[in-house]
């Protein structure tokens, strides 16, 4: 989220953030990302200052704090236990439906969400210069993108919601649920496809285990029979706070870190293809021009570097866990999203600098 | 029968069999040739028809001729009465016309297809839906002289088709052909010299058979209101023009051809006689110096000569059509057509410009200048436009002569000089053309070029440049348009910036890297310059590549277009198209500058940067990256970096750090390709003008003194305002230190500019 | 077979499908005057099964009423041939008919040996009675009584003849302008071509009425040419006759011609003295074309065109010739019209404003239809068949 932070601060300071119509954020970039789009009367400044009062809370502590106040304890103790016999039953061949999982600690963070970072906006609410905005969570019943936008949320297989009376800290919350933090969150909906409506259950987590770029939607050539959200870009900037390739410390023992590593190579791989992917569009001429700042980036690739660069080894171990952070942590991890941004759009974005 | 032919029977019968009311067929006779003749019966029925359409009986009948070769020749239509002639794909009154060209005949379908198509032959002649025939309304039956060259008629005819005129034709005789190359009215200042015939334009058509006898062709001419003996005497002057024992030519024009869009065109027909005939014509005329019986005798033989020409059979020259208002153009809408009748200029008839002087030729321009100093060596045949014959001559010159013979309508002219001073030597010359070729591949003609271009004035034309790299597999091109402020090598250097940041890595290690320069060869081992290894093939292809695209995708007053294209000989064979957006030019006295269109964005973001860090009234700067060419006195600045860390901001005082500032140097210098390193700083004065203070001389003096850095030249730049507006102060400090002298003289140009970015 | 048909409100020609035979009803005054040249009617058809019409019980239907009863001004006989004049005696009952023409030759045949229908006979007595009954009356012959005579004929000379009014004879080479008594004159000439004092001795089918009839209405005017039953000869002559006569050589002009005995090949093909076999006559191929005013030809018979030996007309080759002298679309043949499943009459029709008009129900084709029909089933299918296909090893 810092990453992201000095991100945005470079494409304010180079006057491109007005040009933005389209923005989709997936995983911990949803919370920065609805919290920009969904804050039309804040001044760049007051956004930022904003963010980085959110990123020294943190988190977490939040989210234990709720958990722990009587309304909240019940219910989850409750589901908890519910999953642990669900799990028991199906060791025994029974089937997995039946108990619904309702509330759980993701739906605390949507509360938090909601209440303390986006005050209760809805998907359809006004949005800062009027931005198109897409958040994306993945639905692991149909192991689909599910994405939630202003004007629509569904996804390609089960059709478009009936009602997108959802409110952005769940669309967020559901977005940014990374799979070993947070438990998916559990809702039964009307969905309409093709003028037929039906009911379906979705269990949404991290957009990020489908595609932790967040680019498709903004990918030209979608077509709209499958695809609920299509909006083509001309230029394409996509910032990626992913760790990047490992430097093979950290050997995985016990099951938690050996996890997260997997998740981690998917990640670094699906980034890699979406570079490909990218440079390929723009070859063909179907994009103008994109820009890539990602927080693993090998800084010898480079054109050059610049004297106030964040090195990718000074940030490159910290965990993304929505934890409180320092503001030695604010400072660097902003600076790093700053430095890049800061090389990449004037040598490929040129155009835009007019 | 072939088998070909017995196939064709049995497809007839099996349609016969199926409509033996509508079809009937019956096989006559097979020719000496092969052919097979068969009499086909159809019921036509009735037809929707529209005015002007063919009237069809309820029973016609044709004579099919199928060749031996059927089902891979298609067969032939007739009919044997006239009720059709003069109508749209009927040609000499009885053949009916069904396919345009042989690729309409579909050998799998046979006959059958041969009667689909007949069928909608029917239906649209009735319905007068025939397409417009391109070409003779009807192909004049008529003799045929075989054993004379061929006419080609080169200019357009002088008057609209249908209107009457006489006058001269002005013939060129080539060994092979006859030209005709313009239409003359009757005057007496006629330059002697010229092979002339006679011509006349006709106002109405000649029958479809044109007379055979040139007593009918009188006869039909006279029905038209051309007067007999007006006649006769044209043709006494047309045999008057020609020489002794030359067959005379009378040329005639005829409203008889359709173009495309089905207006009429004059269709050019060449009436000859014999030599022998016009002898007598030329004996028979009268002189002031002849008796009485001499006279007499003359009269008898223009009677006997009149006689025998109506008495003989006609006879017509063959024609090859070139006008322009009948032939259409087989490159119309392509990229090079747009060069018809434009004054083009070639610099360097080497391996690339021999080769495009000739493309350019075949287009059709006006006029065609080519410039080379060089001559013609055995060792370039294997890739330059020339031939043995060639040898020792001066390049332009032998490319001119070959285009002259390619081309003859274009006004070739060559230059046996160097490019630069060709250009220097006659400004508005050079301003004068539409586009300017360079071809030289010569970085020092460029280099001069662009230190001379202010002095054009803004009158510069269009130009496109290109140059191969040393293995001949790819190609980069540069165009700019018209009266832009800076020549073809600021775009090179601009290009080469571009290609080495955005990592078109192919494009730079082939063309600015040091091993591209390893890999040039010398073909004379001692003797000669370092060329690259390429055929014909690599320098054609290319060459044409880089010509079509860059007349494709024309540069605008805002952009140069620079095109990257690889051969197929490359592992993955692209082109790439770079528009590059025109710098600020900023031009000082000893110095100009170019400023590249991201500058003073990315110094705005500093200074944003610096508001949100610190306070928007502290001063922030940092260094200028770029390249300043002493030699031709300019200076590129492309980027600009922020304040280094261990710099210190005030209000009022900047002090400029140098950590990591060597290393970021490095980088950029390797990393551009030598096209962007350290010139010089910038820094803001917040709501101050942008003129430099006493600590701003200072500094700068410190920085190019020999006691000091020793830099000896850089670049300050100051951002400050003036009210609302945002300016730049931009001065240049050099030090002229000169040999012997102890103390440094260093000279500052400045210049205010007024920015339409807000930095401040 | 319809029961909507009715005859043009305009002045025009009716060609019935009545099978291979001839029926031709001519509307000089529409509701007043109407002619009706040669008959065929057919019992079957009355029931509606077949293609051919019931001619006689249209006409009944259809006719101007007079006193309440049809009445037609005029019954015109070629020939008594079956194929002309069946149904008479049951047209006789039930329609007033006020003038019959016709030629010497049906009173010939008391005498020969050409042997008459029963409706010829009819028309025979009735012709005598009319005779009779003028040569009573005296000069004031009455409607329903009339009679006239065409041709020359020994017979003529006869006492029983020698004193029928003049008004009741007419010959080749005459005007007829007067009906039934009344003076048409502004709208139909009858101008007689033939039976010529030399055919007389001839067959039947030779000695045949031909008419060229016009109608008109104000400037406009179409002629329609009638052989009845004649051969390449006989109808030869007439054009060589009358070509000689400048003044008549109008009456050789043709809008529409009914084709000679049912589009018989012994129109243009004949036999010389020298030849083995019939040979194709070019020259009244000619002289139809020559005359024909954009002409339309009708064959008027069933649509069995053949060319065996010895087969009735309709017959191909004489097809094949005529189709070759009109333009596409011209040629007609009663029970192809306007298609061989349902025929209907065709009419042409001569208005002062529109002059000869023809409201052609045919549907107009973009090409050959025939060809194109041909070439497609030539070429043979190319998808599977639609019917299961069997094989086995027995």
């Amino acid at each position: 989220m810092a990453f992201h932070l000095g991100c945005l601060r470079t494409l304010n300071d180079f006057g491109l953030l007005d040009k933005i119509s389209v923005m989709s954020s997936v995983s911990g970039g949803s919370v920065i990302g609805a919290l920009y789009a969904y804050s039309p009367d804040l001044s760049f400044e007051e956004f930022d200052s904003k963010v980085v009062e959110h990123l020294k809370r943190g988190f977490q502590k939040s989210i234990l704090g709720e958990l722990l106040t009587p309304q909240n304890l019940f219910p989850v103790a409750i589901n908890t236990a519910a999953t642990k016999i669900q799990a028991a039953l199906a060791k025994c061949g029974w089937s997995e439906q039946g108990i619904h999982r309702d509330y759980s600690r993701t739906d605390v963070f949507a509360e938090i969400l909601n209440r303390d970072v986006l005050g209760g906006v809805k998907l359809s609410s006004p949005r800062r210069n009027e931005i198109e905005t897409i958040i994306g969570a993945c639905d692991l019943k149909t192991g689909t993108a599910f994405r939630f936008g202003n004007e629509t949320s569904g996804c390609g297989q089960l059709g478009q919601l009936l009602e997108n009376d959802i409110s952005v800290g769940f669309a967020v919350a559901a977005s940014a649920a990374f799979p070993l933090l947070l438990p998916p969150l559990d809702r039964t909906w009307r969905f309409s496809k093709n003028g037929e409506e039906t009911e379906h259950r979705v269990n949404l987590t991290d957009g990020g285990v489908y595609d932790n770029s967040g680019f498709q939607v903004l990918e030209p050539g979608r077509d709209p029979k499958y695809s609920l959200h299509s909006f083509p870009c001309e230029y394409i900037i996509a910032c990626n706070a992913g760790q990047g390739q490992d430097s093979g410390a950290g050997l995985p023992l016990g099951f938690l870190p050996r996890i997260s590593k997997s998740f981690g190579v998917v990640h670094r791989r699906v980034q890699d293809m979406v570079i490909h992917h990218l440079h390929h569009l723009q070859e063909s001429g179907d994009i103008r021009g994109f820009v890539l700042p990602y927080l693993g980036q090998q800084d010898g690739a480079l054109p050059w570097k610049p004297n106030d660069l964040v090195t990718r080894e000074e940030v490159f171990a910290y965990p993304t866990d929505f934890s409180a952070m320092t503001d030695e942590w604010i400072t660097k991890l902003s600076g790093r999203g700053e430095s890049l941004t800061r090389i990449l759009v004037p040598t490929f974005l040129k155009e835009l600098l007019g | 029968m072939t088998r070909g032919q017995q196939r064709a029977v049995v497809e007839l019968e099996r349609m016969a069999q199926s409509a033996p009311d509508d079809l009937e067929f019956d096989i006559e006779e097979e020719l000496k040739d092969g052919i097979l003749v068969v009499r086909i019966e159809l019921r036509i029925g009735l037809l929707e028809t529209a005015k002007g359409g063919l009237q069809f009986r309820e029973r016609e009948s044709f004579s099919l001729r199928i060749p031996g070769e059927f089902p891979f020749q298609y067969p032939r239509i007739e009919v044997s009465h006239r009720r059709f002639a003069g109508f749209p794909h009927v040609t000499w009154g009885r053949w009916l016309c069904l396919y345009q060209s042989v690729a309409q005949w579909n050998p799998e379908d046979g006959l059958y297809g041969f009667f689909d198509r007949l069928h909608e032959w029917i239906g649209r002649a009735a319905m007068n839906d025939m397409d417009p025939v391109e070409g003779a309304l009807e192909p004049p039956y008529h003799l045929t002289d075989s054993t004379q060259v061929p006419f080609v008629i080169r200019k357009n005819v002088p008057v609209p088709p249908g209107e009457s005129w006489i006058g001269l034709a002005v013939l060129k005789r080539y060994s092979n052909r006859i030209d005709l190359v313009g239409w003359e009215e009757f005057s007496s200042d006629l330059p002697q010299g010229q092979s002339l015939a006679l011509a006349t334009m006709l106002p109405e058509v000649l029958p479809m058979e044109f007379p055979i006898t040139g007593k009918a062709l009188f006869t039909e001419l006279e029905n038209q209101g051309q007067d007999r003996n007006m006649l006769i005497s044209r043709l006494t002057i047309a045999a008057l023009l020609t020489k002794e024992g030359a067959p005379v030519h009378m040329v005639v024009g005829l409203p008889m051809r359709r173009s495309a869009t089905g207006e009429t065109r004059t269709h050019i027909a060449v009436w000859t006689i014999p030599s022998d005939v016009g002898d007598s014509i030329r004996k028979s005329l009268a002189s002031d110096t002849d008796s009485e019986a001499l006279r007499e005798i003359r009269d008898k033989l223009a009677d006997a000569v009149w006689k025998l020409i109506e008495v003989s059979p006609v006879y017509w020259c063959r024609i090859l059509e070139d006008r322009s208002e009948i032939l259409v153009r087989r490159d119309a809408g392509t990229p090079l057509s747009i060069l018809a009748n434009t004054k083009v200029l070639v610099l360097g008839c080497g391996a690339l410009g021999s080769w495009v002087a000739e493309m350019l030729a075949r287009s059709s321009p006006a006029t065609l200048d080519l410039v080379d100093t060089g001559i013609v060596k055995p060792g370039i045949l294997v890739r330059q436009n020339f031939t043995p014959d060639d040898y020792g001559k001066g390049k332009a010159k032998a490319l001119a002569d070959r285009i002259e013979k390619i081309a003859p309508d274009v006004c070739v002219s060559a230059h046996q000089q160097d490019a630069h001073r060709f250009i220097t030597g006659d400004r508005p010359r050079f301003s004068d053309f539409d586009l300017v070729l360079d071809c030289t591949a010569s970085s020092i003609f460029q280099m001069k070029l662009e230190r001379d271009w202010i002095d054009l004035g803004g009158h510069s034309p269009r130009m496109i440049s290109m140059f191969l790299d040393a293995q001949a597999q790819r190609i980069l091109a540069m165009s700019i348009d018209r009266g832009v402020p800076a020549g073809i090598w600021d775009g090179y250097v601009r290009l080469k910036h571009r290609l080495c940041l955005q990592e078109q890595a192919d494009l730079a290690n082939a063309f600015y890297s040091e091993s591209a320069e390893s890999l040039l060869f010398q073909p004379e081992p001692g003797c000669s310059d370092p060329t690259f290894v390429g055929s014909m093939a690599d320098v054609v292809g290319l060459s044409a590549a880089a010509l079509n695209r860059s007349l494709a995708e024309p540069p605008s007053a805002d952009h140069i277009v620079g095109f990257g294209v690889g051969s197929t000989r490359c592992a993955a064979p692209t082109h790439r198209t770079f528009k590059i957006k025109h710098d600020l030019r900023v031009v000082l006295p000893t110095t100009r500058i170019h400023f590249s269109d991201v500058v003073f964005g990315t110094a705005r973001s500093f200074v944003r940067q610096n508001a949100r860090e610190r306070t928007s009234s502290d001063e922030t700067g940092g260094l200028l990256w770029g390249r300043w060419d002493e030699a031709l006195g300019i200076i590129w600045v492309f980027d600009l970096s922020g304040p280094p860390p261990d710099s210190s901001h005030d209000n009022g005082r900047f002090l400029c750090g140098t950590e990591g500032t060597q290393e970021e140097h490095d980088r950029r210098f390797e990393r551009s390709g030598g096209t962007s390193g350290f010139i010089g700083f910038w820094h803001t004065h917040p709501q101050m003008v942008s003129q430099q203070s006493a600590v701003d001389i200072a500094g700068m003096a410190k920085l190019v003194s020999r006691i000091g850095d020793n830099q000896r030249r850089a670049l300050m730049l100051i951002f400050g305002q003036d009210g609302d507006q945002s300016t730049a102060g931009i001065y240049v400090y050099e030090n002229l230190a000169s040999h012997g002298q102890n103390h440094d003289l260093v000279q500052v140009s400045n210049e205010q500019i007024q920015l339409e970015v807000n930095v401040l | 077979m319809s029961d909507k048909f009715e005859l043009p409100k305009s002045k025009g020609v009716v060609f019935w499908p009545i099978g291979t035979g001839d029926s031709t009803t001519i509307v000089i005054e529409p509701d007043e005057v109407v002619m009706q040249i040669d008959l065929r009617h057919l019992a079957k058809a009355e029931d509606g099964e077949s293609p051919e019409w019931p001619i006689v019980d249209h006409l009944v239907d259809r006719l101007p009423q007079v006193d309440g009863k049809p009445f037609l001004s005029a019954f015109v006989l070629t020939h008594p041939d079956k194929d002309h004049i069946q149904g008479f005696e049951e047209l006789l009952k039930q329609v007033t008919i006020g003038e019959i023409w016709h030629t010497p030759k049906v009173f010939r045949d008391l005498d020969e040996n050409e042997s008459l229908c029963d409706d010829a006979v009819a028309f025979r007595d009735e012709a005598h009675r009319r005779r009779k009954a003028i040569l009573d009356a005296n000069g004031e012959t009455k409607s329903g009584d009339r009679l006239r005579v065409i041709g020359h004929d020994d017979l003529l000379k006869e006492d029983d003849y020698v004193n029928l009014p003049e008004e009741c004879k007419s010959r080749p080479g005459e005007l007829v302008t007067s009906v039934n008594g009344e003076d048409v004159s502004g709208s139909f000439e009858a101008f007689i071509h033939a039976p010529f004092k030399e055919d007389q001795a001839k067959d039947r089918n030779n000695t045949s009425l031909s008419l060229n009839v016009s109608l008109l209405d104000g400037d406009e005017r179409a002629q329609f040419f009638f052989f009845g039953d004649r051969e390449y000869l006989t109808i030869k002559r007439i054009f060589e006759v009358t070509e000689d006569y400048e003044e008549n050589v109008d009456y050789l002009n043709w809008n529409v011609m009914l084709s000679a005995h049912h589009c018989s090949k012994s129109v243009m093909f004949w036999k010389g003295e020298d030849d083995d076999e019939p040979k194709f006559r070019k020259d009244i191929m000619v002289y139809f074309e020559k005359y024909s005013q954009n002409g339309k030809i009708i064959a008027s018979a069933l649509s069995d065109f053949s060319d065996e030996e010895g087969k009735n007309p309709p017959h191909k080759k004489a097809r094949k010739k005529y189709e070759a002298i009109v333009d596409a679309g011209n040629f007609l043949c009663t029970h192809e019209y306007p298609d061989k499943d349902d025929p209907k009459p065709i009419v042409f029709t001569v208005d002062g404003s529109d002059g000869f008009g023809f409201d052609d129900s045919r549907a107009k084709a973009a090409g050959p239809a025939g060809l194109a029909t041909a070439v497609e089933s030539a070429r043979g299918a190319s998808k599977p068949p639609q019917t299961q296909t069997e094989f086995g090893n027995s």
